[in-house]
């Protein structure tokens, strides 16, 4: 049976064919061989393209599967500019953070979803910052919005509080240098647990600010000390 | 690897496997006809590959690969000055374009596309080099040639924003059908492309 499918990333492997990472529906992240792919007259060529909506068969007994089928029943999803960009930026934080063959069809719909929020032209950062939550939560490295990490008890809303990227929210400081957090801001943050998102869902500026350190941070100690390259193309 | 013959032969075999398409039979083959048949030619060609990876650069201006300081094509003043610079991936697709002369500018070679997933940024393509080139020079148009990919739409993207803080006439080359192609063969986002971008049909 074929299932859906996206291209995460593709790169050339021996004289005609791809190697391509592959985001399943049913499977996760697997990574496959597509033969001949590189030929001049493949459809293949054209159709394994990032952010193009697949359908795929493959086979084979090993990590590393056969490409059987792929074709593309819908129109590709058409990204510009910055909205490319951000498209680049979900497969790459997919690459490193996604283990191969985990079980993640709810973050497939997010993924979907985020995608064509982009291909829309929807507030770049709400979608990014909701796709890197729903990244989180589906990896098991979700935290509380709402309540106090060490005592589980509803953050006060009077007091700051901090982050701890391993636990989540804090009203004690846990290191010298941590910052002082809006307590307010941060539980309203929490808007971005639901799905799938919704297209007049955007982020005011001062969340926006404050969800991208947090959401820095929390993804730093997954991501080691390689940095993410696509966030080169944003910085003009 | 060890086949036995001789040291000199085995040694020959391995160095033309460097080359793309070529394996261990074709490779026997190549060093055999070089050995039996053709001495001359296989002093020749040593002598060529000798002086090519020894000589050959980049062009200063457009980065193609070139013995000279500046390429042929940057090296004529008429191109030089002609104010339009066309942007393409690789030295093969400068040749590819020229083949048409239907272009009179010059070009810039990235030697690749932006790739993040592979680790290479804009830096790792020239482009701060050719963002000093567009400040300097009078530039009036820019036309990308990338490849129709994702990377190379990225790239497009990419280096039209720079162009266009630069107040730079940006244009693309068109995608389209293939001459002596046929419509039903041809992939749905090629077609798309096609009719979007359509012409006026003028008789």
């Amino acid at each position: 049976m074929p299932q859906a499918a996206y291209v995460l990333h593709r790169r050339d492997y021996q004289e005609s064919s791809l190697l391509v990472d592959l985001l399943t529906v049913n499977e996760g992240r697997v990574r496959v061989i597509a033969k001949g792919a590189k030929r001049n007259k493949n459809p293949w060529r054209a159709v394994l393209q990032a952010f193009n909506p697949l359908q795929v068969e493959y086979s084979g007994r090993h990590d590393l599967k056969t490409l059987t089928l792929a074709e593309s029943p819908g129109t590709p999803l058409s990204l510009s500019s910055h909205y490319l960009y951000s498209g680049f930026y979900l497969n790459e934080l997919l690459q490193r953070l996604l283990p191969q063959y985990a079980e993640v069809s709810e973050l497939f719909l997010a993924y979907e979803s985020a995608l064509s929020a982009l291909a829309k032209k929807q507030d770049i950062e709400t979608v990014l910052r909701w796709f890197e939550w729903q990244l989180l939560q589906q990896l098991g490295h979700a935290f509380d919005w709402r309540s106090e990490a060490e005592t589980g008890i509803t953050l006060d809303q009077q007091a700051h509080c901090y982050f701890d990227p391993e636990r989540g929210f804090l009203h004690e400081n846990p290191m010298p240098d941590a910052t002082p957090l809006d307590t307010q801001l941060v539980m309203s943050l929490e808007q971005l647990s639901q799905q799938p998102l919704v297209s007049d869902q955007v982020l005011d500026p001062a969340q926006r600010k404050l969800c991208k350190l947090i959401m820095r941070e929390a993804l730093a100690i997954h991501l080691g000390t390689k940095p993410l390259r696509s966030r080169e193309l944003f910085k003009r | 690897m060890a086949q036995g013959l001789s040291p000199a032969i085995d040694a020959l075999v391995d160095d033309l496997k460097r080359l793309p398409g070529v394996g261990q039979k074709t490779a026997q083959r190549m060093a055999f006809y070089l050995l039996e048949r053709d001495r001359q030619g296989a002093l020749a060609l040593s002598a060529s590959l000798q002086q090519a990876a020894d000589r050959v650069g980049h062009c200063q201006q457009c980065r193609t690969l070139t013995e000279e300081a500046l390429c042929r094509i940057c090296a004529n003043p008429a191109r030089r000055e002609s104010g339009v610079v066309c942007i393409v991936e690789t030295p093969a697709d400068v040749l590819a374009i020229e083949q048409t002369s239907q272009f009179k500018g010059r070009y810039f070679v990235l030697m690749g596309h932006l790739s993040p997933l592979d680790g290479i940024g804009p830096a790792d393509i020239g482009l701060d080099e050719l963002e000093l080139q567009l400040k300097q020079g009078p530039v009036e148009e820019i036309i990308l040639a990338t490849n129709p990919t994702v990377e190379g739409d990225a790239t497009a993207h990419y280096i039209a924003d720079i162009a266009e803080q630069l107040g730079i006439n940006t244009t693309r080359i068109a995608h389209g059908v293939p001459v002596g192609g046929e419509l039903g063969y041809v992939d749905q986002t090629t077609l798309g492309h096609a009719f979007s971008g359509r012409k006026q049909f003028s008789r």
